[in-house]
Order: C-alpha cells, then structure tokens, then sequence
C-alpha cells in the first residue's frame, strides 16, 4: 500500500518534471550559435557564442517593405550595449539575397538603463522588398558592442587596447572639438592598414566587443 | 627683479602650466529646462556631463551609408540629443539635427562624431523625439535633413 503509494508520487512527478522540461526546451532552445540547427524553426531562439554569451531572438516578422527582428540580452557591464556595429554587422539572408539594417532601437521605451545584468531588448528593421518571397532565411549577428562616447578618451581607450591582443601595437591620439571628437591612428603595425588600425582602435579601445557570429535560422511568411 | 615681484611671477607661471598640462573638464551645473540649448558633453549634474550619465542610444539610422545617426538618451538628465558619425572611409561634411530643435554641422574624418544640443525630454510627453543626420562633400545648410529615426 505504502510502496503503491510512492509508486504513484514517484511517477506523477517525474511526467510532471517531463512535462517542464519539454515546453522549456520546445519554446526557448539554447544551442551553440556555430553550431545551430536548420530543422527547427521556432519563433524564439536563444543562441550562444563561443564564449557562452546568450543571445535570444525573440520574433523577426514581416512589416510592409521592412522585417522586424527583435533581439534579447542581459547587459554584460554598466554600459550602452547594442547590436551589431553602426548598424552594420547584422543581415537577413533569403535564398541569395542579401538584406542590411536600415533602423534600430531599444524596444523599451521608458527609463532605459544600463545595469549589468538586467535584460535589454533591441529591434532592427532589414529592408526587404514586398515582393522579395522569405519563408527560410537566415539572420546573423557579427556582434555586440558599446556605443561610442559623446567625447572620446584616449587615456582609457589606450590602457583597453595595451591589453588587448588584436590592438596592443596600436596608438591612437584625440581630437575634442566643439560638439564633436576624433582620433588619429599615430602608430600601428607596419602590415596593418589605417582603417583597419581604426576599426581596431574603436573595438577594443574606444568601446566593448563581443564577438559573434550568432546565426538564427526562421521561418518568415 | 624685486623679489617682490619674482615669487608671486613664478606661483602664477607653476598654476598656468599646472592647469595646461592637466587640463580638467569644465562641467556646467543643469537641471530639467535649464540644459535645453547646451552641449550635453559641458553641461550635467552632479559634476557629471548629461552625456555620461547612463546614456544610451534610443534608436538609430543610417544615411547613405556613410552617416551613423543616433538618437540619444541621458539617464541622469533625462535629454535627448542627436549625434551622427562619420562611418565612411574619408573626410566628410556631417549634420547632426534633433528634429524641430538644434542641430550641428562640421567638417570631420573617419570615425568622427558631431553632436546636436540637448533638449529636456519631460515636458513632452508622447512626443516623438527623431535624429536626423546627413553626410555631403559640401557645407550643409539649414533645411537639410537627411536620413532620420522613425
């Protein structure tokens, strides 16, 4: 009787547990960005990249001649994190089409803050035509990253490339002007490129990087 | 020379060399309306300029490929203001505008920045705040918009 008993308890818990465990992993796969599946095509995914950093996409629909596509993250530091680079670096990919973000911003409106750890949520608008036809496609996401300081400082920016390993020969120099600033590359290596030095100079010096590729594969009708 | 003259001659030299070798930022106390029309990067609160105080960007465009037009927020003077980048691989004329208030204009290299004045966003409520910026090989004047957020 008492056995029968645990028995039953036993059972109804582990179905219970089964049942948790398949609606968490059906709504919200977490897989290795690399390495993501092409079979599942679930409205929200959750990816990682190498370093296990989690980015979710929470919905790319279909809005007159744009997709909108909403992307979640917990702020890594006390900084503006977004995603992608100047609004570059993020693409839908349709068949051979290639579609780039023409707009982006926060989702939520009020108070945005930059705490670490609380979740921030970010929309971009691809350009697709109305008559490009989607069903499958592809959005990568090379990367997030700080926006830019209003006045840039060459102090810090300097002491981050010095222990940076892609930017450690690079020195750069400021320009703060009236309601603008700059920089100039003043030494780098001799096989690197000026803009390259820059491009550089801004990932690892003057913001935060945190590289992807995170690829998330949908279904858009 | 009079020692008179020599001492305080040569206290005077040590402050104005002190103050050009280590130049420290001159920010300007503003509260509410009273930083509407000022350079967020000058004026702030608690001896913080506005545009270091928790700012984020609250949405973006691009123009033309070569212009990064942002939308700015400060968390702690609750402004917002408009900045534009120089994302091409040359020198340009760049427009920054926070649409129906200031905007700012500049010859600048790669990576530049050039940003508007800021504008309190409380009295407003509902108000739909959009950047605008361009980018031009010449001057851009007054009327020019550009590319703005939606």
């Amino acid at each position: 009787m008492f056995i029968k008993h645990i028995n039953k308890k036993i059972i109804l818990t582990v179905a219970m547990l089964s049942i948790a465990i398949s609606i968490v992993f059906v709504s919200a796969p977490i897989t290795n960005g690399v390495n993501a599946s092409s079979h599942q095509l679930p409205a929200s995914q959750t990816l990682k990249n190498q370093e296990g950093f989690s980015l979710e996409l929470t919905y790319a629909n279909r809005v007159g001649d744009f997709v909108r596509a909403e992307f979640c993250y917990k702020l890594p530091t006390n900084e503006d994190w977004q995603v992608g680079k100047f609004g570059r670096g993020i693409t839908l990919t349709a068949g051979e089409s290639i579609y780039t973000v023409s707009h982006g911003g926060l989702s939520l409106k009020e108070s945005p803050v930059n705490t670490q750890g609380e979740k921030r949520c970010s929309y971009v608008d691809f350009d697709v035509p109305k008559e490009q036809k989607l069903g499958e496609v592809t959005i990568t996401v090379d990367r997030l990253m700080t926006s830019l300081p209003e006045v840039y400082d060459c102090k810090k920016a300097q002491q981050k490339l010095e222990k940076s390993n892609k930017g450690k020969d690079i020195v750069v120099n400021c320009k703060i002007g009236d309601h603008s600033s700059g920089f100039d590359i003043v030494n780098k290596p001799m096989d690197m490129s000026n803009e390259k030095a820059s491009e550089l100079a801004i990932d690892e010096g003057f913001s935060s990087t945190i590289y992807g590729p995170w690829k998330f594969f949908i279904k858009i009708e | 020379m009079n020692n008179r003259f020599v001492i305080p001659t040569l206290i005077l030299l040590v402050i104005i060399i002190g103050m050009t070798a280590y130049p420290v930022a001159a920010f300007t106390a503003c509260s509410g309306s009273s930083c509407n029309a000022t350079d967020p990067s000058i004026y702030g609160m608690n001896g913080t300029a506005c545009s270091q105080g928790s700012p984020v960007t609250d949405e973006y465009t691009t123009y033309g490929g070569l212009a990064y037009v942002e939308l700015r927020l400060s968390g702690l003077c609750n402004t917002r203001w408009t900045r534009t980048t120089n994302i091409g691989s040359q020198a340009y004329y760049i427009k920054a505008l926070l649409k129906g208030f200031y905007w700012d204009m500049g010859y600048k290299a790669a990576n530049d920045v050039i940003w508007s004045d800021q504008q309190y966003s409380w009295p407003y409520p509902g108000f739909n705040w959009q950047a605008c910026g361009t980018w031009s090989t010449q001057p851009i004047g007054d009327g020019v918009i550009g590319g703005c957020t939606n």
